[in-house]
């Protein structure tokens, strides 16, 4: 393990690499700073650029992004109470309060710091964890496979913020998107109607950009160009340290909220944004001054935001060990991986250990560039929001254009990312989540080849899956998961307990 | 809410009878190759449908995404809605840099209600800055049209 890590800063340590990291964290954070503008949007906008990288080069750049934007949705929580990312909606509550109780300082220095823990924390935790994982994983067959997935896609309905039907019907959605095109098994064109681009399936790359990318500029249009009141965050270093007491109340919600995040992180559907929610609800429980939350609770704030950074980490380990994406953001991870030629996947430490080791090198290093970065710089990321909606909009929809068309070269692709992006504009003003549709898009034909080969092993009988206990097991954990998931959906009453 | 949800639904029916429709003209399942590449996408029709159902049986509460005035009333929506299908449409004809400039300019002054020599100011300096990133630095072939033309003999793009 510790040549492999060696292994990883070795590829890490080269000019491009190091480079892109930087980038990566540095985008990651402007992106978390901006309202709207989230992970999925740029990593979609960046998706074509990252084909002129080799595979490494790539997912430095974009896991950068992934992880860096939970600590840039912190500085608008606290000093805005906008949440510039999903993961610090919760922030937004105890963070805010406390910067108008004077303490903005201390709850953006106790945020990258904990941040800074539980990020390691979670890199760790995929370094210790994914070599055994990928050893159990490599011994699973067709039928193993196709219920791992059936379980990972209930696991969406759960934890969708839309509910279960919407989601279900997104994934669903998803899923036939993702059949489009040749047969994987026969070769039969499917839902091609006579148009050759679609012969090879509907491409991530319109899909993403059209869904995320140009259903933003949609909204961006539709909203005012306002500018909101900032807080005032302070100026020297030592502005950002917490007194002894904030510490200490601190260090508990620290720990529990890297360990917490780290194990929904591992979760299919989970990831940062159900982390940070747990944590809050964890903390208000085992907090000595509960009459303080709502009003300028620091456990309120370290707590979420260790989760939410270890959640990040987490949720690398179903990505890179089972090519299963938890989340809208590791699905457009393993779309950039696959154009690639990369298949994650068990096999990924044996066949492309470089990649493996040099995320997970970048990750440590870009854990140490975003704490860097991020307290001196506040004041500088926090102009990101002046710039004018006309120079951000217009900018989205060149780069849409030009990115979708570069990824296949074919008119068809921009005029199919027009009509994602009118599409999802539609379905997110509706209070449609639209992760679940591009998660089951990237599933879905591991999930028709597993279980078609499965199918014809045992001859059509489906029955045969009770003589793996594995895929039973999976099949088991699907059908609880998504009997509960219909039985009860509290997850938004911890935010409206905590608020205002 | 509930009206937008419920016309997803319905949207969502039409989706799974056609996609349904289209998947029943492919083998399902073949006594000698097993499951067919009709299998999956009927089962898909079929479960599309129910959720559909499901999702307009209880639309559920809240507030519109993007808040409640209509986006159809909104200029500016409908400007930058009309440049994102126009470029679409005009790219195989007019190339990338000339859809992409007037598009700007269009959004500029239509949408954004800035003057002509702002709006082109903007556009100029956009589209050439797209051009140079994706074109000259990062080697991505451009869509055919009147201006890449003149560009690729100076090697500043390539013409995919």
């Amino acid at each position: 393990m510790i040549d492999g890590l060696m292994q990883g800063f070795a590829v890490l340590l080269t000019f491009q690499n190091l480079s892109l990291c930087l980038l990566g964290a540095v985008l990651g954070t402007l992106v978390g700073v901006l309202p709207g503008l989230g992970p999925a949007t740029t990593i979609a906008l960046l998706l074509p650029i990252s084909l002129k990288l080799d595979p490494t080069g790539a997912i430095i750049l974009l896991a950068g992004i992934y992880y860096g934007v939970a600590y840039g949705g912190t500085i608008t929580s606290v000093l805005m109470r906008i949440p510039g990312e999903a993961s610090s909606v919760v922030t937004c509550i105890d963070g805010y309060a406390m910067a108008k109780n004077g303490r903005a300082g201390a709850a953006l220095g106790i945020a990258a710091i904990g941040s800074f823990i539980a990020g390691t924390v979670g890199v760790l935790g995929v370094m210790l964890l994914s070599p055994p994982l990928a050893e159990i994983v490599i011994a699973f067959g067709p039928w193993e496979y196709a219920a791992l997935m059936l379980a990972g896609l209930s696991m969406i309905a759960f934890f969708a913020a839309s509910g279960v039907a919407r989601a279900a019907l997104m994934a669903l959605i998803g899923l036939f998107l993702g059949s489009v095109g040749l047969d994987p098994m026969a070769g039969t064109p499917r839902f091609t109607f006579g148009v050759p681009a679609l012969v090879d399936g509907i491409n991530i790359a319109p899909l993403a950009l059209g869904l995320f990318g140009l259903s933003e500029l949609l909204f961006l249009a539709l909203s005012g160009d306002g500018k909101p009141e900032i807080l005032r965050a302070p100026s020297g270093m030592l502005g950002f340290m917490p007194n002894r007491q904030e510490w200490k109340r601190s260090a508990g919600p620290i720990a529990r909220g890297s360990v917490l995040g780290f194990l929904v992180g591992l979760l299919p559907g989970g990831g940062a944004v159900l982390a940070s929610f747990l944590s809050y609800a964890v903390e208000k429980r085992l907090t000595k001054y509960p009459h303080e939350f709502g009003k300028g609770a620091i456990e309120g704030v370290a707590g979420p935001e260790s989760a939410n950074n270890s959640g990040t980490a987490g949720a690398f380990i179903p990505l890179l060990t089972l090519g299963i994406p938890s989340n809208a953001v590791t699905a457009l991870l393993l779309g950039a991986l696959l154009v690639h030629g990369v298949q994650p996947g068990p096999m990924i430490l044996e066949r492309q250990p470089e990649l493996y080791w040099g995320v997970i090198a970048s990750m440590y290093l870009g854990n140490f560039i975003l704490v860097v970065l991020n307290l001196p710089f506040v004041g500088l990321f926090v102009r990101a929001l002046e710039v004018p909606r006309r120079f951000m909009a217009t900018s989205i929809l060149l780069i849409c254009v030009i990115g979708t068309w570069s990824t296949g070269l074919n008119h068809f692709d921009v005029l199919l990312a027009a009509i994602f992006g009118i599409v999802g504009f539609l379905l997110r003003r509706a209070g449609f989540d639209l992760g679940p549709l591009i998660l089951a898009y990237v599933l879905g034909p591991t999930l028709e080849r597993s279980l078609r080969q499965a199918l014809l092993i045992s001859d059509g009988d489906l029955m045969d899956v009770v003589n793996h206990p594995i895929a039973l097991g999976f099949l088991i954990v699907a059908a609880l998961v998504l009997l509960s998931a219909v039985t009860m959906r509290k997850r938004p009453a911890v935010v409206q307990d905590g608020g205002s | 809410m509930r009206g937008h949800v419920r016309a997803v639904g319905i949207a969502a029916l039409v989706f799974a009878a056609l996609a349904g429709w289209e998947a029943s003209r492919l083998q399902a399942w073949s006594p000698f190759d097993g499951p067919g590449p009709g299998l999956v996408p009927q089962v898909l029709a079929v479960l599309i449908a129910v959720a559909a159902l499901g999702v307009m049986a209880a639309p559920g509460d809240g507030a519109l995404e993007g808040g409640d005035a209509s986006p159809l009333r909104s200029r500016c929506f409908l400007a930058y809605g009309a440049a994102m299908l126009g470029v679409a449409l005009a790219l195989p004809y007019a190339g990338f840099i000339v859809t992409g400039f007037a598009a700007t300019l269009l959004v500029l002054r239509v949408g954004e209600g800035r003057s002509w020599a702002r709006s082109a100011g903007w556009a100029v300096i956009l589209v050439v800055a797209v051009t140079l990133l994706f074109g000259t630095a990062l080697g991505v072939p451009f869509p055919d049209g009147p201006a890449e033309r003149m560009l690729a003999p100076l090697r500043l793009i390539r013409i995919g």
